[in-house]
């Protein structure tokens, strides 16, 4: 059964995983860089940690075995028993993609359907470790699996977990004596499972920790209250058993031979083993059944704990020792989660975007309060009043502008997910490709840093695809093997400017000429009139792709004039030139936010309407006797070149009943009328709009019309003016597509 | 108060409470819990292309209000707009719009048990958006479902018709 997207718990989960996933993308790229860096091998590990504990408490079982596989692998590679490879890195970057597709899923209220076969298979192929690192089973979470399914063992690590987290909660060590702790453990090889757990809340922690010991899943199947009543339990009894019993005990359970034994386990056996942990978790009579069979190793945990340093010859005198290691590194998970928890405090909140369009709505309103009273202001005189205006205004200013604030996100969201895209297509089209960002703290909207993403990915593709050169080709063109693509992002007065460079092979205006002839996007003759640099924008023509085979990274044809269209929504412009044998430049313009949009006011038969300006060229008289009829339409030379007019009037006259049509051709009362001309830019046409007046420009706030009028052709919402009075922003190539013939 | 109300429920079923309104010179109710607020007559501005029963939106305080020409939607003539006119905010599903009324009135209690269907007369489509009707002394009091009323999915069946 599907769980509810909507349900609190579910959205935390949700929320929070996709920040973990976002991060693990970016974080297992640079893995394969630097290999061996420990501190990404964790917390790669607690992503995938992480994000299967909510899993399991949800009942998602298909995210659970994905990730509970990554997992382990990580674990493998984290104490050093395993290398990275490629492909092991290929395997795990396509779990991840499936894990994401899988929240794609729960976000849209559907069932999980399991992972493929073949990656779970190729998954547990990389689930042991290499060879050379066989030896003596060192593991934490070798030690405990080992642990075979006597009740004792397993609730051991989370018993020795249980007090360390009371302990922590309740404050009793600082800081810095459990940090020292950490790197003592950490000595042992065996403090992993302590840092794993130090992200985590006190409980979570401690839950973390035991599950870190426990083979990584028994934690998980446990719920809070469960956990609680056991810490309840072990803590009386278990806390303060001698520490020499620690490791005699462990011995018992998990000689090195059984911890050897216990990579063989199968995932079914390994299935039964959880269930019984989880069996014996349950009651309070379990939990105490357990906690009698095992004070010692808790023991171990809360000593450890205390006396970092005198455990360590103790820990190494036994065969077995591992388990009360675990424990000790558990307990101190638990600890460090709860101090860090205290300490650190709360810096930030997650507000519901709706809840700052309010705000944002709200302060909208107050700006025309203010405008009102500024008018008043000039009628009044009062020099009084006019200081308090005079206030008013800049406190007014200075909220917009932090209301504004508050929905920046850097661009660095969209920046993170590129070096993933880069490393694949790398691998896939078998080509060398460096990756530079710059401007990562770019800030702009946060509609904008979504609505970006998937052009700039298109972009990137398309880069590396048809941009860069094969790296032989690259040598004997006298280039680095390695080809650059360069990401920057920069605020350029109320712009963003993104720019996307390679040093590729370029493209050869004269080739895309015959190209565009070829696919019938233009004839040979207008394409002979063509400019070198509207050359290289005519591969933003639909229908229009240069690569003469498709390829499964782009090139399908769809792509550039899609990515046009997309910015074109945000308002935004782009632009490419390029260098024939040195590269190709794609220049992106987009507005600082969505949220505001200038706009040239117009009025058109007594009403105000807004011409965004990112479409708006010019404005000039309509002069009589300049004008022709061509094709039965009104049209004006403007420098040599017949312009076509449109009558936005026609359009409001069929607002009202009393609509009547004007015959079509321009009659002589319209003649009469001064009217002026606003010229627009739609793709690579010219057109021009008759209006009544221009008003001028002004800055708007975009509202949107609601579920009735969603949707109208022509229409890209509304807007509340200056006086309050309503003003409608005109979608203009809309209009076009609808009324067109007909304006 | 009250415990009469409680009694009347016991004795005749739930209370619920309307705000009445009146279109030339019938009595509608809808239901008060849908009812954000009622504004006095402002400018209405049209939006062009819109649907014939959209007289166009207004400003409410920041927020765009879309405005339905409910004589258009039961049937009535259509008539100048004049001061005494108002305009209902309502709210439903997820959605706030306002319909044009020439005035509001109270808010009244009505029980279930005074409810009775609407008359269906034939194909009248008009009786789509009627939850039912109450009589009281010679007042015929017209029940409005407002979720029906606001919904784009009958007006578009409505457009067809």
């Amino acid at each position: 059964m599907a769980i509810d997207p909507q349900d609190d718990i579910v959205q935390d989960f949700l929320v929070e995983s996709r920040e973990i996933l976002e991060g693990l993308g970016e974080q297992l790229v640079s893995l394969e860089q630097a290999p061996e860096d420990r501190d990404l091998l964790n917390s790669v590990f607690r992503g995938f940690h992480t994000i299967k504990g909510g899993a399991g408490f949800l009942g998602l079982d298909e995210l659970v075995d994905v990730c509970h596989q990554t997992e382990d692998i990580f674990n493998l590679l984290r104490q050093g028993e395993k290398q990275m490879s490629p492909e092991l890195m290929d395997d795990v970057l396509q779990a991840l993609d499936v894990v994401n597709g899988m929240f794609d899923r729960i976000e849209d209220a559907q069932d999980l359907e399991p992972a493929p076969g073949g990656l779970l298979q190729a998954l547990r192929s990389h689930n042991q470790p290499d060879d050379n690192a066989g030896g003596a089973a060192t593991s934490a979470s070798d030690g405990a699996s080992a642990g075979e399914g006597t009740g004792g063992t397993t609730a051991a690590p989370s018993g020795a977990a249980a007090p360390g987290g009371q302990e922590a909660a309740s404050g009793d060590i600082s800081d810095q004596e459990f940090e020292a702790l950490l790197d003592a453990l950490d000595g042992e090889g065996v403090g992993d499972g302590g840092s794993a757990a130090a992200k985590d809340t006190a409980v979570e922690g401690a839950g973390a920790g035991a599950s870190a010991g426990a083979g990584a899943a028994a934690g998980d199947e446990i719920t809070d209250d469960e956990f609680e009543r056991l810490l309840d339990d072990l803590h009386g009894e278990g806390s303060h058993h001698g520490v020499p019993s620690a490791p005699a005990n462990a011995a018992d359970g998990q000689g090195p031979g059984d911890a050897a034994a216990g990579d063989e386990i199968t995932d079914d056996e390994f299935e039964k083993v959880l269930d019984q942990l989880h069996g014996s978790g349950q009651g309070p009579t379990g939990g105490q059944t357990d906690a009698a069979e095992t004070p010692v190793a808790s023991g171990g945990g809360s000593s450890a704990a205390r006396e970092p340093s005198s455990r360590r010859p103790e820990a190494s005198a036994g065969g077995g020792h591992q388990g009360g290691g675990d424990g000790g590194a558990a307990a101190g998970g638990g600890q460090h989660g709860a101090g860090g928890h205290g300490h650190r405090g709360e810096t930030s909140v997650r507000v519901d975007t709706a809840k700052l369009d309010d705000i944002m709505n709200l302060v909208g309103e107050l700006v025309l309060v203010r405008n009102r009273l500024a008018n008043l202001r000039g009628e009044i005189g009062d020099e009084r009043l006019s200081h308090a205006v005079g206030n008013l205004e800049h406190v007014t200013s200075d909220l917009q502008n932090s209301v504004m604030k508050t929905r920046m996100q850097p661009i660095r969201k969209v920046f993170g997910r590129f070096p993933r895209v880069i490393r694949d297509l790398a691998r896939n089209l078998e080509k060398e490709v460096e990756l530079v960002t710059a401007g990562e703290e770019t800030d702009l909207d946060k509609n904008l840093v979504e609505a970006l993403a998937d052009p700039l990915v298109h972009l990137i593709r398309n880069s590396v695809d048809h941009g860069l050169e094969p790296p032989d080709e690259r040598q004997s063109a006298g280039k680095r093997r390695t080809g650059t693509v360069r990401l920057a992002a920069e605020q350029e007065g109320d712009h963003i400017l993104l720019t996307i460079a390679d040093d590729g092979r370029g493209m050869d205006p004269d080739k895309l000429r015959e190209i565009a002839v070829k696919k019938g996007v233009l004839d040979a003759e207008s394409a002979r009139r063509l400019d070198d640099s509207e050359c290289y924008n005519l591969i933003f023509a639909p229908g229009f792709s240069t690569k003469e085979q498709i390829s499964d990274v782009s090139g399908r044809g769809v792509g550039m004039d899609v990515v046009k269209n997309s910015i074109s929504q945000l308002n935004g412009t782009i632009d490419i030139d390029s260098e024939l044998g040195r590269g190709t430049i794609i220049r992106i313009k987009v507005p600082l936010t969505l949220a505001i949009l200038p706009t040239l006011m117009v009025r058109i038969a007594g009403r105000k309407f807004a011409l965004p300006m990112s479409v708006v060229r010019e404005i000039f008289e309509l002069e009589r006797g300049r004008t022709n009829v061509v094709d039965g339409r009104l049209t004006v030379m403007v420098r040599h070149k017949a312009m076509p007019l449109f009558f936005l009037e026609r359009w409001l006259d069929r607002m009202g009943a009393e609509a009547v049509v004007p015959a079509k051709s321009l009659t002589g009362e319209d003649q009469e009328k001064d009217s002026q001309v606003v010229t627009v830019v739609i793709g690579h046409q010219t057109v021009g709009f008759v209006v009544d007046e221009v008003i001028g420009l002004e800055e708007v706030v975009i509202k949107p019309l609601g579920a009735i009028l969603h949707g109208l052709p022509g229409l890209a919402g509304s807007t509340i003016t200056g006086d309050g009075s309503i003003a409608l922003i005109v979608d203009i190539p809309s209009l076009i597509k609808q009324y067109g013939s007909r304006l | 108060m009250s415990e009469q109300l409680h009694a009347q429920t016991e004795a005749e079923g739930a209370v619920s409470q309307w705000v009445t309104f009146t279109l030339d010179d019938e009595t509608y109710g809808i239901g008060v819990m849908q009812v954000q607020e009622v504004l006095p007559l402002s400018e209405i501005a049209p939006v062009p292309g819109a649907p014939p029963y959209v007289l166009g939106i207004i400003n409410l305080r920041g927020n765009v209000v879309t405005v339905i020409d409910t004589r258009m939607r039961f049937g009535l003539r259509p008539k100048e707009p004049e001061d005494s006119d108002r305009i209902v905010v309502m709210e439903a599903g997820n959605q706030v719009a306002g319909i044009l009324v020439d005035s509001v009135a109270e808010v009244t209690y009505v029980r279930d048990g005074e409810i009775d269907t609407a008359p269906n007369v034939g194909n009248d489509d008009a009786s789509h958006y009627i939850y039912g009707v109450v009589s009281r002394d010679d007042d015929l009091l017209i029940l409005v479902d407002v979720n029906r009323l606001l919904s784009a999915d009958e007006w578009e069946e409505v457009a067809e018709l």
